[in-house]
């Protein structure tokens, strides 16, 4: 039955400090190998490519910046280019790409010129319609010319103007009104300070041209011009990230890969004339990285089984549909050599208990169908795990949404009525308490015969016993609360066995742990009742749903239907129709947050029984992940 | 008015029930949740643990919806 974790050789390479090269390029060809830092490793020595790789880096990711990719961190290339000949291609972008880089540059310079002309039209628009020439605006020792933006009414300022002496004609732009004033230049500033009450005098903008009007066009010719310019170098830099972005990226993260090879020697043993090359390799591909090193190095090297005391990096290997639930595992914590990986069990306990909560057939019609738009839409491992997660988890919720009766909290689908076998929201709740309960009940025996197969395995036979006590107490103990609660599942006249067995198996628990499980007797009982948030959780859910099913839709579309039938008020249709469509939008948005909450929180709990009762039983964690040169499968 | 009496005490016994709970809930999740951003903000790719972490003090909420189930059940059977 033991899933045991696949079986790791630490593997040792001796070889000349020359093929050093040729030894990484054949590691990196196999692949599965997690190479480890040797204590003798002298870092700051990587292969002699890995200067020019770094330039050819730093001038790619800088492209990218520019260009505004997404740099995907999930996506590491398969190794199928040479390295010379990336770097040849890389140095050719660069040389490209300074074209980009002058384009860019012209932007920006393009952008601050015509933010300065857009303001000079700013400053010309009061003057725009003024038939006057420019020049008179130059200060004039007779007569001085002043303009206007008014803030009081034209009368006023007529007036004001009159009482000043002034000569004032007034100009309307849009909804702005201006006055130009001709005043004696001995009386200017006065008739200034007195008309600056009335309206904001106006900075006239310096111009050579014969009108301000002809300036303006001049101006706006100039913002056209530059406009078609920045169109231009715009479309430049857009057709040549439409041509070469793609392969810019996958340069980049070739070259990474290349990188990351060229690093490896830093964690290398290093003598005179000798590389040592340590890592761990799956003990049964020992054989082949071994033939494919001997054929690199021409046979010249050394490669062995090293014995150690180190504890091994671990790696999950399970089937196709099982991986999926791997991450949850590594999201805890990676099992230690000699644990069990839990992937196998947790892949069944998980979409049982996510559909147990979330129960429904509508609902989990739409997990499925989640599961698939991520999988279709969605890149990377993590979404495909989690797509295949929630296919699973969707699916069993559909089973149990048919064992409750519940569609989308209803109790009818499509027209039919659907007869539960466990009633959530009425009479059923007391059946699925003890359900709730026998399942809380199976999942902890379940870790806890793991846990006493592991201890017998590795010869703790008192641990193993003692686990099969807990398992005894734990029966006995929720059975005789479970007479209390629920008699048809744990009858009453059985009470005296229910007693009695956990006597003896509190006396187990004291003769193989001592005294210090006893004190651990109350967490028995709060892991098994904390099961009961299947119960809950699922309940709330529903609760939920019932109360979304209380929008007024049906009554809205009745209405409708009279109005219409009615044949006649185009107003009351309107609102029928209006009333119908806002109804029909809150009944489904709400539906949609229901199903938002109950997949997240179906998942969290779930996990969370799953870390923190089942695990604590028979699982510690903390084992090292594998982590090989190149993913191979 | 017994019965009557009974049965409001039995409600704000359900009540309490959710309340006390929920407000303890709160306020775990509140220094967890602070601690957790604090984690975050040091160390990438520990999301999952945190929400983790933050889903644990959820018991004591469930707990108690359980607990005032079972009142405001029984507080209907008694009024059958």
């Amino acid at each position: 039955m033991e899933k045991v974790l696949e079986e790791m050789a630490k593997a040792r390479v001796f070889c000349s400090r020359e093929s050093v090269p040729n030894a990484v390029d054949a590691l990196y060809e196999f692949g599965a190998i997690h190479v480890t830092r040797s204590r003798a490793a002298q870092p700051d020595v990587p292969l002699p490519s890995f200067d020019r790789i770094a330039t050819a880096l730093i001038s790619l990711r800088a492209m990218e910046k520019t260009l505004g990719l997404r740099h995907s961190a999930e996506a590491p290339a398969e190794l199928i280019e040479p390295a010379e000949k990336l770097l040849e291609e890389a140095e050719r972008f660069d040389a490209d790409f300074q074209r980009v880089y002058e384009a860019e540059k012209k932007i920006s310079e393009l952008k601050a010129q015509s933010s300065a002309l857009h303001q000079r039209l700013r400053d010309l628009e009061p003057f725009l319609f003024l038939r006057v020439s420019p020049v008179l605006f130059e200060s004039q020792s007779r007569a001085s010319l002043m303009y206007f933006k008014l803030a009081a009414g034209e009368k006023e300022f007529s007036t004001a103007a009159k009482k000043l002496g002034c000569n004032a004609a007034f100009v309307r732009a849009g909804s702005n009104a201006y006055c130009l004033v001709a005043v004696d230049g001995r009386k200017a500033s006065d008739a200034e300070r007195k008309l600056s009450r009335l309206g904001a005098r106006l900075s006239v903008p310096r111009t050579g041209a014969s009108s301000f009007f002809e300036e303006h066009a001049a101006v706006q010719q100039q913002v056209s011009e530059i406009s078609a310019q920045q169109k231009h170098a715009l479309s430049f830099i857009q057709e040549f990230r439409a041509r070469h972005a793609a392969r810019i990226s996958e340069l980049r993260a070739q070259l990474e890969e290349h990188a990351k090879k060229a690093e490896l020697p830093n964690k290398f043993a290093k003598s005179d004339f000798v590389e040592v090359i340590e890592g761990w390799v799956p003990a049964k591909r020992f054989p082949e990285m071994e033939k494919m090193l001997l054929f690199a190095l021409a046979e010249k090297a050394i490669v062995e089984k090293a014995g150690t005391g180190e504890e091994p990096p671990v790696l999950l290997d399970n089937p196709p549909l099982l991986r999926r639930f791997e991450f949850l595992i590594r999201f805890f914590s990676l099992p230690k050599p000699g644990e069990l990986d839990p992937t196998m069990v947790i892949a069944l306990t998980f979409p049982l208990f996510f559909g147990m909560i979330l129960g429904d057939i509508g609902y989990g019609l739409l997990t499925v169908l989640l599961a698939l738009g991520i999988y279709t839409r969605v890149r990377g491992d993590f979404a495909r795990d989690l797509s295949g997660m929630l296919f699973l988890s969707g699916v069993v919720t559909v089973v149990f949404g048919i064992i409750y009766g519940e569609f989308f909290g209803g109790e009818e689908m499509l027209g039919t009525h659907l007869t539960p076998l466990i009633h959530r929201g009425a009479h059923g709740i007391e059946l699925l308490i003890g359900v709730v309960l026998l399942v809380a009940i199976a999942h902890i025996t379940l870790g806890l015969l793991i846990s006493a197969y592991l201890n017998f395995l590795h010869g703790h036979s008192k641990h193993a016993y003692a686990k099969l006590s807990w398992i005894a107490l734990e029966f006995s103990l929720v059975a005789a609360a479970g007479s209390l609660v629920v008699p048809d599942i744990f009858p009453p006249q059985y009470s005296l066995a229910y007693t009695g067995l956990a006597v003896a198996s509190i006396a187990g628990l004291y003769y193989f742990e001592g005294i210090i499980a006893l004190v651990e007797i109350p967490a028995i009982i709060a892991n098994t009742f904390s099961y009961l948030r299947i119960m809950a959780l699922g309940l709330s859910g529903v609760i939920l749903a019932q109360v979304i099913n209380r929008v007024p839709v049906e009554d809205s579309f009745e209405k409708l239907v009279e109005a219409v039938s009615r044949g006649g008020d185009a107003l009351a249709v309107s609102v029928a129709l209006a009333s119908l469509l806002f109804f029909s939008a809150i009944l489904v948005l709400g539906h949609a947050g229901a199903l938002v909450l109950g997949v997240f929180e179906s998942g969290l709990q779930t996990l969370r029984l799953h870390y923190v009762e089942f695990f604590s039983k028979f699982y510690r964690g903390g084992g090292l992940p594998f982590l090989p040169l190149r993913k191979t499968r | 008015m017994v019965e009557g009496l009974g049965l409001g005490l039995g409600a704000i016994g359900a009540g309490i029930a959710i309340a006390i709970p929920a407000l303890a809930t709160g306020y775990a999740q509140a220094a967890i949740g602070a601690a957790g951003m604090g984690l975050l903000a040091e160390k990438e790719g520990k999301e999952g643990n945190v929400l983790i972490y933050l889903a644990l003090p959820e018991t004591l909420v469930i707990l108690g919806f359980v607990v005032a189930y079972l009142i405001i059940s029984s507080l209907g059977t008694a009024q059958a």
